[in-house]
């Protein structure tokens, strides 16, 4: 319980860096303007805990698929407990930098610990009710799991670095601009929104 | 007597994608224009998508700006162009699970979607490996398993398995597992009506980007090259080639490969005020030719 109050507590950070814009879209300078250490240190660490919680999104969204198309073991399904666990990691990650939120990336933090919340949810609500036969039980989940979807894709356009699907490894695109952005040390393999945030190489 | 109408769409390009993606082994060949597109097939009181296109409106920015995606048009603009609205789409083929393939489903509410149900569960088995497999998840979007799931209980999703005759009629598709990826098919469309048809043409997805897939780069002494991305194998991509080839008779202009940005130059073609291509493979009795 201690933990997820701490991921409610928003720890006193500006109102101001937590609106989002009409369409949903994070302010546009966000994800142009040069980044300061704090932030990009937050980047690096905040990374890890993206990637984990789209991955669980996407397993309960893959366990979902199964009883849509009627697996009749989807809520035994081994991946749910691998989804749960995928999730408790990222929350662990996102406390783990909560107390260090720079300013820039507020709204990005904002939006990351709702995803965390509603994919908790959803979760929960797998856990629970997948098992079941009737088809109103997909509601109870996907709605928060919708949810969990949109708020990823929101920080991952709050900051650069995050991104929801790897387009780096789509066979048809310009691989070459994903340079685009980059930026000194980045260690990451696959880069994120803009490309690669740093490069080591550069 | 063609029973169906084919265009092949263009809706965007890359100017500059690598060449060693499209014909496996030119690591060093530079880069190349590549057309992104869909197939519309009209006809026999149908109107039928092969592929979707991605989903602009969550990631046009981004792949306009990082992947150098250029020109790209929605699909009322494109349809247009052969007299077709979005909506009027009852059918939509879908040839792999890839995001810049299925991403656009929601601008199509009144289809039904078909796709391989290994693409799915094998994307369900990948996902349940870890994090150090995820290059196996690359280019595929939660949102579009998501979308799957919506599809699913709107009962418009069918969920095929392995090749499946007169999907719709004298229409089959042909399952190339693992190959480009897990659950991937192409489509033969049988003007004919006969099985096995003497006029056909085959709208072969992701598993050739080229003719030069199909023929290699001496057309006197024709050879197999695989595309440059394989979550299957490179050989089942050779014998998913081999296949197509043999059931459009050894004839591999009957193989569509819509990424091939020589494709106008093989059939009758016009470019449009938005600058994009139209291809027009055949035209069933009746239809006016949208490129004329």
């Amino acid at each position: 319980m201690r933990r997820q109050n701490q991921l409610n507590d928003l720890g006193g950070l500006p109102p101001g860096e937590l609106f989002c814009e009409p369409d949903g879209a994070a302010p546009p300078d966000l994800l142009t303007a040069e980044l300061d250490d704090a932030t990009a240190a937050y980047i690096c660490a905040a990374q890890p805990a993206f990637d984990l919680l789209r991955q669980a999104a996407g397993q309960l969204a893959g366990l979902l698929v199964l009883k849509a198309a009627g697996a009749r073991d989807s809520g035994a399904h081994p991946m749910l407990d691998l989804a749960c666990a995928a999730a408790a990691e990222a929350r662990d990650a996102i406390l783990g930098i909560s107390s260090s939120v720079p300013p820039r990336a507020a709204h990005y933090h904002r939006h990351v610990m709702s995803a965390n919340r509603s994919l908790t949810a959803a979760l929960a609500s797998a856990k629970r009710d997948l098992h079941r036969g009737d088809d109103c039980v997909l509601d109870t989940i996907l709605a928060p799991l919708w949810h969990a979807y949109r708020e990823l894709q929101c920080a991952a356009f709050a900051l650069p670095g995050f991104e929801i699907v790897a387009l780096s490894q789509g066979c048809c695109v310009d691989h070459a601009r994903s340079k685009v952005g980059r930026a000194k040390n980045q260690t990451s393999d696959e880069g994120g929104r803009h490309g690669r945030l740093f490069d080591m190489g550069a | 007597m063609a029973d169906y109408s084919i265009w092949v769409l263009e809706y965007c390009w890359v100017p500059n994608a690598p060449a060693g993606l499209i014909t496996h082994g030119a690591f060093n060949g530079g880069t190349v224009k590549l057309p992104w597109c869909y197939v519309l097939i009209k006809g026999q009181g149908s109107v039928a998508l092969v592929d979707v296109g991605y989903n602009h409106k969550d990631y046009g920015a981004v792949m306009a700006e990082s992947f150098g995606v250029e020109n790209w048009r929605p699909s009322a603009t494109v349809l247009a162009e052969c007299g077709v609205k979005p909506a009027d789409v009852s059918h939509v083929l879908i040839t792999h699970a890839h995001f810049d393939h299925m991403g656009a489903t929601d601008d199509f509410p009144n289809a039904t979607f078909y796709l391989q149900e290994r693409e799915l569960s094998k994307w369900v088995w990948a996902m349940s490996l870890g994090r150090r497999f995820r290059w196996l998840m690359g280019a595929t979007d939660p949102g579009d398993i998501l979308r799957a799931v919506d599809l699913a209980r709107q009962g418009r999703l069918v969920c095929l398995d392995g090749d499946r005759e007169d999907v719709l009629p004298s229409i089959d598709v042909h399952a190339a597992f693992d190959t480009h990826t897990w659950g991937s098919m192409f489509v033969n469309v049988r003007l004919d009506g006969r099985q096995p048809s003497r006029d056909s043409y085959i709208l072969a997805g992701d598993l050739v980007y080229s003719y030069a897939n199909l023929e290699g780069a001496n057309p006197k002494d024709p050879q197999y090259i695989p595309i440059g991305l394989a979550s299957g194998s490179q050989t089942n991509l050779l014998l998913s080639s081999d296949k197509m080839l043999r059931l459009v008779g050894g004839e591999a202009r009957r193989i569509i490969p819509i990424h091939d940005v020589n494709l106008k130059a093989v059939f009758p073609s016009r470019v449009t005020r938005d600058n994009l291509c139209v291809t027009e493979i055949c035209l069933a009795d009746g239809e006016e030719s949208r490129v004329t």
